[in-house]
């Protein structure tokens, strides 16, 4: 038995440890008075401007849920151009798993559909306000933003 | 008429004081331990409920109050009911015999001094661990009338565990009666102070040997097999709800006080000063319980250390290290003291 | 006359101990275990069905959810076996991406280890101080690409993104911060006599058990067998990579706790050196924008942090596979628990699920 054992050395040194956390700074947030800012390529909710859609269906293919529901028809411009015109761009997001997959699928450059809005606190009493149409697609996050700041 | 107001009325308006402020130590330190236990781990505790959480033992009262109360359909009501008792009762008894301080004039307010106990019972320490002893009927009860595997398990558990730990408890105590040559609590606060020492200084080994028994008795970790929530989900109270739960966990919390305030009063000195012959101590002002409760408060956050810090006894090393162990250095403890006592004449 | 009766315990799928849903079924005599069964099948999802349905890239986020705790691993172990399917080779510096976040991963799935063993044999604090680094490391994740648990971090042919600016910078700030937190775990564990008490001696497995039962990862090193896939069957950039393989003794709890924990300290070893030898270069090979493989038969396995993940795929000629085996560790290190728990205490079947590092997404998939 040696001399630390009996001591209780090992015990000592664990005390000790758990002693100096008493003066050290908290880690905790405490949210919801002081929050987080997610990093810049966080994986939040959707932005889309249907407007500018292509209706290439890239995204609809390439998600592995399939819940992006793209319904478009063809019109003439006024050069003679064929040109794809979309008329429901609805995304599901009850049963979204925020992969980013169609977000790399999308080729429309700084138009395409992006995730990374940076917004997390999608949590809604009725869970049928989370299917996206055209409209939310563009505005839904920025409303709620404006509700939080204003 | 003297009588009448010295034996009755005067010792039962103090009982009141006293139950009161110990009842109220009771709820303040479930805050206390979760704010100091949370501190260690590096987070907030509780700090919602009123300015740094101080209400928070109300809501957990109010909430508690108002669930509803779920006795197993196949377990027998009357034991149900009066095994929390069992556990609550016999450690707010304990604190009629543990004296405060002594005789004060409360600043002056009254006439004459009292004394700050309620009684002082020629036999105090043999009454006290014979009511620490009656919690064990909680336990068992409890784990009993429950009427399932798991339940059942812990409450035997923590039962063997209790009765293994008194004994080396007992004995250590009976060391102090050595040196204080008398079994009243208030005479072995005397006898420190005539001693010029605490009894920590001569009695060490005592101290720790009570030290650990006190944690065992309480089923606090590292020695919290019985209530783990890792195996047996609750142990012996899994199957209570609403204010009997309330009262198994105040029950835990006032045997952590009456064991704290046992063993300031045995090892620390109870209201006395550290070396209470020196000289500095007249010349400050006597507050009457700062030092019992300066102490008391020592005692609890010693336990909430221990608690932040250690992992768990298994069954069996628990019993080893009370029979194997501690009951052994308990009795060469005591030869110890008297031949400490035996120098000192 | 009396007759001494075996009891029959149910360590039901509810339990605040068991890593997730599994159910035990323990014979119990007195106090001492005569034998256990596991029952599993509660988080059956039907995972390896549903990869034969979708194509090859979709099936990326899937594998995500097969070991929660560690992500990256199980996204790169598939994306291996689509790779060595399809015979093309990743660019160099997306192999160093790779394996960094591979043994970042590691890090952060051994502390969710310490996290929850420690907890189970009652040690409380050691689970608040693993999470707030584990916090850190999520962070850097998030970063990175964007989701911190369910990562899909990894393409079929590369990385999806680049390193963003300043990354490494952090990177470097974690590795200094946990290698001085990391001697706060050990002061309050390693050396403390109730901790070796509860370890020592628990749950012995010698080494040709471990071989039989196909045990692979810190079980099998703990009992003194020096088998890594990282040096056994190499892949990425580990040949060029100065690390070493800790082994245990005696194939008890405690061993494999320092197995465990020196794992960590060669981790941020390998991260160091990939900092220093990453290249520049392309992150994606070209082309690999409609997958069609040819029939043929491949299996892939890495080192995850709880063993050897592989992934067999048998694919037909079309976009989706034929039929996607995983190998999970997990699955197959818990048939050794039975024979690990024999004769030992109902306290100490904790102490053994724990030391197993079991997680029931990858055993139920």
């Amino acid at each position: 038995m040696k001399l630390k054992d009996l001591l209780l050395y090992d015990l000592i040194i664990g005390l000790l440890t758990s002693f100096k956390y008493l003066f050290r700074k908290k880690f905790t947030v405490p949210y919801p008075y002081k929050k987080l800012e997610p990093a810049p390529r966080f994986r939040g909710f959707f932005y889309l401007n249907p407007s500018t859609c292509l209706g290439c269906n890239m995204c609809w293919k390439a998600c592995p849920i399939d819940i992006i529901y793209i319904e478009s028809h063809d019109e003439q411009t006024p050069e003679g151009k064929r040109k794809k015109v979309v008329d429901r761009f609805d995304i599901d997001l009850q049963r979204c798993m925020f992969c980013g997959l169609c977000e790399a699928a999308c080729p429309n450059g700084s138009f395409k559909l992006t995730l990374k809005t940076g917004f997390y606190e999608g949590a809604v009493y009725d869970r049928h306000q989370l299917y996206f149409d055209r409209y939310k697609l563009q505005n839904y996050v920025k409303e709620r933003k404006e509700k939080k700041n204003g | 008429m003297n009588i009448l107001i010295l034996y009755i009325i005067l010792p039962a308006i103090k009982g009141i004081i006293i139950l009161s402020i110990i009842l109220f130590l009771v709820a303040y330190a479930t805050l206390i331990e979760r704010r100091v236990l949370a501190f260690m781990q590096a987070r907030l505790g509780p700090n919602i409920a009123g300015p740094e959480g101080i209400l928070q033992p109300i809501a957990d009262g109010v909430k508690l109050l108002a669930k509803e109360d779920l006795v197993p359909s196949s377990s027998q009501r009357f034991l149900h009911f009066l095994a929390p008792i069992l556990i609550l009762a016999p450690a707010l008894v304990i604190f009629g015999l543990v004296p405060f301080g002594e005789a004060g004039n409360l600043f002056g307010i009254l006439k004459q001094p009292i004394t700050l106990y309620i009684t002082d019972v020629n036999v105090a320490l043999l009454l006290v661990v014979g009511f620490a002893s009656l919690g064990v009927y909680g336990l068992i009860l409890g784990g009993w009338s429950s009427n399932s595997k798991y339940s059942f398990i812990g409450a035997l558990r923590s039962a063997a565990q209790v009765v293994s730990y008194e004994v080396p408890q007992v004995i250590a105590l009976g060391s102090i009666l050595l040196l204080a040559s008398s079994l009243s609590l208030v005479k072995i606060v005397e006898a420190q102070r005539e001693m010029g020492l605490w009894f920590i200084f001569p009695g060490f080994i005592a101290f720790f040997i009570y030290l650990v028994c006190g944690i065992a008795e309480t089923n606090r970790l590292p020695f919290d097999l019985p209530e783990a929530e890792s195996e047996l989900v609750a142990g012996y109270h899994t199957e209570y709800s609403g204010m009997k739960f309330a009262f198994f966990f105040m029950g835990e919390y006032a045997n952590m006080i009456v064991v704290s305030s046992v063993a300031t009063v045995v090892f620390l000195g109870g209201w006395l000063p550290p070396f209470p012959s020196l000289k500095i101590w007249q010349s400050l002002p006597e507050i009457p319980i700062f030092w019992f409760f300066a102490k008391v408060l020592l005692f609890l956050f010693l336990y909430i250390w221990l608690r932040a810090t250690f992992p768990r006894y298994r069954f069996d090393q628990l019993m080893d290290l009370a029979w194997k162990w501690l009951l052994p250095l308990s009795i060469l403890n005591l030869v110890l003291i008297a031949f400490i006592k035996w120098g000192l004449k | 006359m009396l007759d001494v009766q075996e009891l029959e315990l149910n360590m039901g799928p509810q339990h605040p101990a068991t890593h997730g849903v599994l159910r035990l079924i323990l014979k119990v005599d007195g106090e001492r275990i005569v034998d256990a069964k596991p029952v599993i099948g509660y988080l059956h999802r039907g995972t390896e069905k549903l990869f034969e349905n979708q194509t090859y890239p979709m099936n990326v986020p899937h594998t995500d959810r097969l070991d929660y705790i560690a992500a990256a691993t199980n996204n790169h172990a598939y994306c291996g076996a689509v790779e060595k399917l399809l015979g093309v080779e990743v660019p160099r510096r997306a192999k160093f991406i790779r394996v960094m976040l591979d043994e970042l991963q590691r890090i952060a799935s051994h502390l969710v280890w310490l996290a929850t063993h420690a907890l189970d044999i009652g040690a409380m604090t050691p689970f608040f101080y693993t999470f707030r680094e584990r916090e850190l490391i999520l962070d850097l994740f998030e970063e990175y690409c964007g989701a911190r648990l369910t990562l899909n971090c990894m393409t079929i042919g590369g990385v999806p993104e680049d390193l963003p600016e300043g990354w490494i910078d952090k990177l470097k700030e974690f590795i200094s911060i946990f290698e001085e937190k990391i001697w706060d775990y050990e002061n309050l564990l390693t050396d403390n006599r109730i901790w070796k008490k509860r370890t020592i001696g628990v749950g012995i497995i010698s080494p040709e058990d471990a071989i039989n039962y196909g045990l692979t990862g810190p079980p099998l090193r703990g009992s003194g067998i020096k088998y890594d896939v990282r040096r056994a069957i190499p892949y990425e950039v580990y040949p060029e990579l100065d690390f070493e393989i800790p082994i245990g003794k005696n194939g008890d709890t405690y061993d494999r706790y320092l197995v465990r924990m020196e794992e960590m300290r060669q981790s941020i070893r390998i991260l160091k050196q990939c900092i220093e030898k990453i290249p520049d270069g392309e992150i994606q090979t070209k082309g690999l924008k409609f997958i069609k493989p040819k029939p043929a038969e491949v299996y892939f396995s890495v080192e995850a942090p709880k063993g050897e993940l592989g992934f067999h795929i048998i694919s037909d000629g079309s976009p989706k596979p034929y039929r996607v085996r995983v190998r999970p560790p997990s699955f197959i290190n818990l048939q050794a628990l039975p024979s690990m728990v024999k004769g030992h205490l109902i306290a100490d079947v904790v102490a053994v699920i724990g030391t197993l590092d079991i997680v029931l997404g990858e055993i139920d998939r």
